[in-house]
């Protein structure tokens, strides 16, 4: 008989025999169509709506890994209505008032410093700038990466990988798109939105308030604080 | 592998049915759900038949089948935007609708270890996901997996550490 109150030992054999037993218990579909398909199959499924769809949201400004959200850039996408994507983070207008929503230190998960740098699988970014120094907390955000936050300024830091596609898209409701404004020289492409707005996660609708987002190297970060606006920029090209 | 490569779809519909269970894996973890990995299997089943005269008939079948299915879902997963929710069934599934009872397996891993394992799999990376599938649910050698993620065997090393270290983070803040 197994114990069911044991929880599983992520340092020992057992979560090796775990994982290998999960292959015959993963839910995957009962059923597929057999080999030997209809060409005519195929073409239905090119032409199915969900997929029409996904083409025309494709159409829409995408501002990468490649991109930088410039002046033209934003007018453009103000023209056609849509948003701006940045690394997994997509921008956009929308009911923007976060009002009793809770803020993204809610509902986190914390972990030693230790293990969210085990986690990012680099050391923690450190933040250089005198106001903040080392962080009172790490945690875990069901989104994924690791979230450090600092007393002062009631300041978060998230990291997390970039991946294509994104594993995890959070979208910022603001009421005006061109509230988010383009930051030089920082990583590159960094975006500053100072007015408050809603961070909508797979899991959570969170309060949001002034944040400096940006990519680097295959990471984004997204930066929160009460603290000045100069303090939060200087925070941001402190951090290494 | 001849007949099919020479056009006979039959050979070819027995050659991916072999292998039927691990595309609809893969599909499921770099998707994140189970939902719409058949049509998935589906669409990379079809890729693979028109680029079958590419695939190199001294290489292993079943890695390469993968690639493509990795990539086929890859590609849906961006178009779609999903979410990820894996969800690990009680009993051991042997074929549509079939479960039996207890395995020796079973007597020292229960269903909670696995729903407790599959919630941590859930908040990690597609990537990091498909990395420890390929290893653990496929038992796929460090070549093989090589070949699915065309990354050199030493990348597909240390990113399988790293997953793992990910994966035991999430499961020691659960704890």
């Amino acid at each position: 008989m197994t114990d069911d109150t044991r929880t599983v030992d992520p340092a020992d054999d057992h979560l090796e025999a775990v994982l290998s037993s999960l292959a015959d218990h993963l839910d995957v579909p009962d059923d597929v169509e057999p080999p030997g398909w209809q060409p005519a199959a195929a073409a239905r499924r090119r032409a199915s709506p969900r997929r029409v769809v996904a083409l025309a949201a494709g159409t829409a400004l995408v501002v990468g890994a490649t991109g930088v959200v410039g002046g033209a850039v934003r007018e453009a996408a103000a023209q056609v209505g849509e948003w701006l994507d940045l690394g997994g983070t997509r921008i956009e207008e929308g009911a923007a008032d976060p009002t009793g929503r809770p803020p993204i230190s809610d509902d986190l998960r914390p972990v030693t410093p230790a293990a969210a740098a085990a986690w990012l699988g680099r050391p923690l970014p450190v933040v250089g700038h005198a106001e903040l120094g080392e962080p009172d907390v790490a945690a875990l955000p069901p989104e994924g990466g690791v979230l450090l936050g600092w007393d002062e300024g009631a300041t978060t830091l998230w990291v997390r990988p970039m991946a294509d596609p994104p594993d995890v898209r959070t979208t910022k409701v603001l009421a005006e798109l061109g509230s988010a404004a383009e930051v030089d020289g920082l990583g590159e492409a960094a975006v500053l939105i100072e007015d408050d707005h809603v961070l909508v996660t797979p899991h959570r609708r969170l309060a949001a308030g002034a944040v400096l987002l940006w990519i680097d190297d295959g990471w984004e970060y997204r930066l929160e604080s009460d603290l000045p606006r100069a303090d939060l920029l200087a925070a941001a090209h402190s951090i290494h | 592998m001849a007949r099919a490569r020479a056009g006979d779809a039959g050979a070819y519909g027995e050659l991916v049915r072999a292998h039927r269970a691990s595309a609809l894996r893969v599909a499921t973890v770099v998707l994140g759900t189970a939902e719409g990995a058949d049509d998935v299997v589906q669409q990379a089943w079809e890729r693979a038949w028109r680029g079958l005269g590419g695939f190199r008939p001294d290489r292993a079948f079943r890695p390469w089948l993968l690639h493509v299915v990795a990539n086929t879902a890859r590609n849906d997963r961006r178009s779609r935007g999903r979410r990820a929710h894996l969800v690990a069934r009680a009993g051991r599934v042997l074929g549509p609708g079939l479960e039996v009872g207890a395995s020796p397996e079973d007597l020292v891993v229960s269903d909670l270890d696995r729903r407790r394992v599959v919630t941590a799999l859930n908040r990690l990376r597609a990537p990091d996901r498909l990395v420890i599938a390929l290893r653990y649910f496929e038992q796929l050698s460090e070549r093989e997996m090589a070949e699915v993620l065309a990354h050199p065997p030493g990348t597909v090393k240390s990113r399988l550490a790293r997953a793992m270290a990910r994966l035991r983070v999430e499961l020691e803040a659960d704890a």
